[in-house]
């Protein structure tokens, strides 16, 4: 280790070397067992810096994150016998099997146009961006309903639109979907059907908002839903 | 599954909210979405607080912080625990994370206006300043003073405005090379003051 080199740990463990010179010293690192613990622990001490300024996330980044969460598919490790036996391969190992797993995640969402640098990027995920505006607007409001299960129906006026995030309903008898229905002063409105998405999961549900309303309430109907709600309200929130 | 792994002490780190941070990573990697919301709950406001610091935008903080968590959440399996802390872990990609954004962002403003390249910054007086006086923890604070000014100035430079050391250098008027030996040694006398890793 030069000692040049060595004292860029401090900056680089803030992220404060320049992107070319971050790369140098990055393979610098792999050799050099003595930097790589003194970035370690000056990383320590940079969260500490980190700690001392916690704040509190804005309402609603909780729910939005846990959603796209259940969406997201997660990496394997990185397996030490296989960075052992090709120590020398020229593009690292590491961006290989970050590669495979890319390609992996691409060859289950193929034939979709992604518009994110997310491995993980499906149909769910653009509608995330958009259930994540509303999640976020101004105006949004948040209420969060006592059912069997959980449902929390969020309402931005300004977007003039409703985002609706149900789990852990009741197992529903074969032949029937979980219906969403928006009621107001205009009468009542499906917002949609409940898709599963996993044993306790459905996805997001985002609708417009056809004025002003007053409950949101889902009921069980036949596949592809009704016109109207044709069972009584399983669950049945109150926005007032 | 994971039951029965171990968490060592010396993974602590020197902060509270280790011991299950750890456990629950083990849990988080095995892919169980309520550990994941657990550690939500403890990471999300330092995740938060260092984003917002740095990134100074609350839209964009808030994206950022959202893209950190889902990161966490995706990479979570190659957390090592034996190389440090979990809460350090996730506090370095947050604090990359946040650098990244603000630096594309400034890219972008320069190349609209190469003229006005640090005119939107403020002076460093004013965002010293401010940084520490909200510092909600009395010990880093107190750290924080223990260092010499040029030293100090550095490692808030970096560390809460993400700049890099040339820039840091060029705000303080300092040759580049000077910084980047202050930014390690005021690191290393915070990290001995806090008694990181003992």
């Amino acid at each position: 280790m030069t000692a040049e080199l060595h004292t860029l740990t401090g900056a680089y463990a803030v992220d404060a070397v320049p992107e070319v010179e971050a790369a140098a010293f990055k393979r610098h690192l792999r050799g050099c067992d003595a930097c790589r613990q003194e970035v370690q622990e000056l990383r320590e001490t940079a969260a500490r810096l980190g700690t001392a300024v916690t704040g509190t996330p804005p309402p609603g980044l909780r729910e939005v994150t846990l959603v796209q969460v259940s969406h997201t598919r997660q990496w394997p490790p990185l397996v030490a016998a296989v960075r052992r036996a090709e120590p020398s391969k020229k593009p690292s190992v590491r961006i290989a099997l970050w590669s495979a797993a890319a390609a992996a995640v691409g060859a289950l969402v193929f034939g979709l146009a992604t518009t994110t640098t997310e491995p993980g990027a499906d149909p769910a995920q653009q509608q995330l961006a958009s259930v994540n505006s509303v999640l976020t607007a101004p105006d949004a409001a948040t209420v969060k309903g006592a059912v069997p299960g959980t449902a929390t129906v969020v309402t931005s006026q300004s977007q003039g639109k409703v985002v609706v995030l149900a789990g852990e309903l009741p197992p529903l008898a074969p032949g029937r979907v979980y219906q969403v229905w928006l009621i107001g002063a205009s009468g009542v409105h499906s917002a949609g059907l409940l898709t599963p998405d996993g044993p306790h999961r459905t996805r997001p549900i985002l609708a417009d908002l056809p004025g002003r309303i007053d409950r949101v309430g889902i009921t069980a109907e036949p596949l592809g839903g009704s016109r109207t709600p044709s069972t009584p309200a399983v669950a049945m929130i109150d926005l007032a | 599954m994971v039951e029965g792994v171990r968490t060592s002490p010396r993974e602590n780190g020197g902060t509270g909210a280790e011991p299950a941070g750890a456990s629950l990573m083990q849990r988080v990697a095995a892919g169980d979405e309520k550990a994941f919301a657990d550690l939500y709950d403890v990471v999300a406001g330092p995740v938060w607080g260092v984003v917002n610091r740095v990134v100074r935008n609350g839209t964009f903080a808030e994206e950022v912080t959202q893209e950190v968590l889902v990161e966490v959440w995706r990479t979570a399996a190659r957390f090592k625990p034996g190389k440090g802390s979990t809460l350090a872990w996730v506090l370095t990609i947050a604090h990359r994370r946040a650098v990244d954004r603000v630096r594309s962002h400034q890219a972008a403003l320069d190349r609209d206006d190469k003229a006005g390249r640090l005119d939107f910054r403020r002076p460093f007086d004013e965002v010293a300043e401010s940084t520490i006086a909200n510092l909600e923890q009395e010990r880093v604070r107190q750290c924080l003073k223990a260092l010499t000014d040029l030293q100090r100035e550095s490692v808030v430079l970096a560390y809460y405005n993400g700049y890099t050391y040339p820039e840091v250098a060029e705000v303080l008027d300092t040759a580049p090379g000077t910084v980047k030996t202050r930014i390690r040694d005021g690191l290393i006398r915070l990290r001995d003051c806090l008694g990181v890793g003992q």
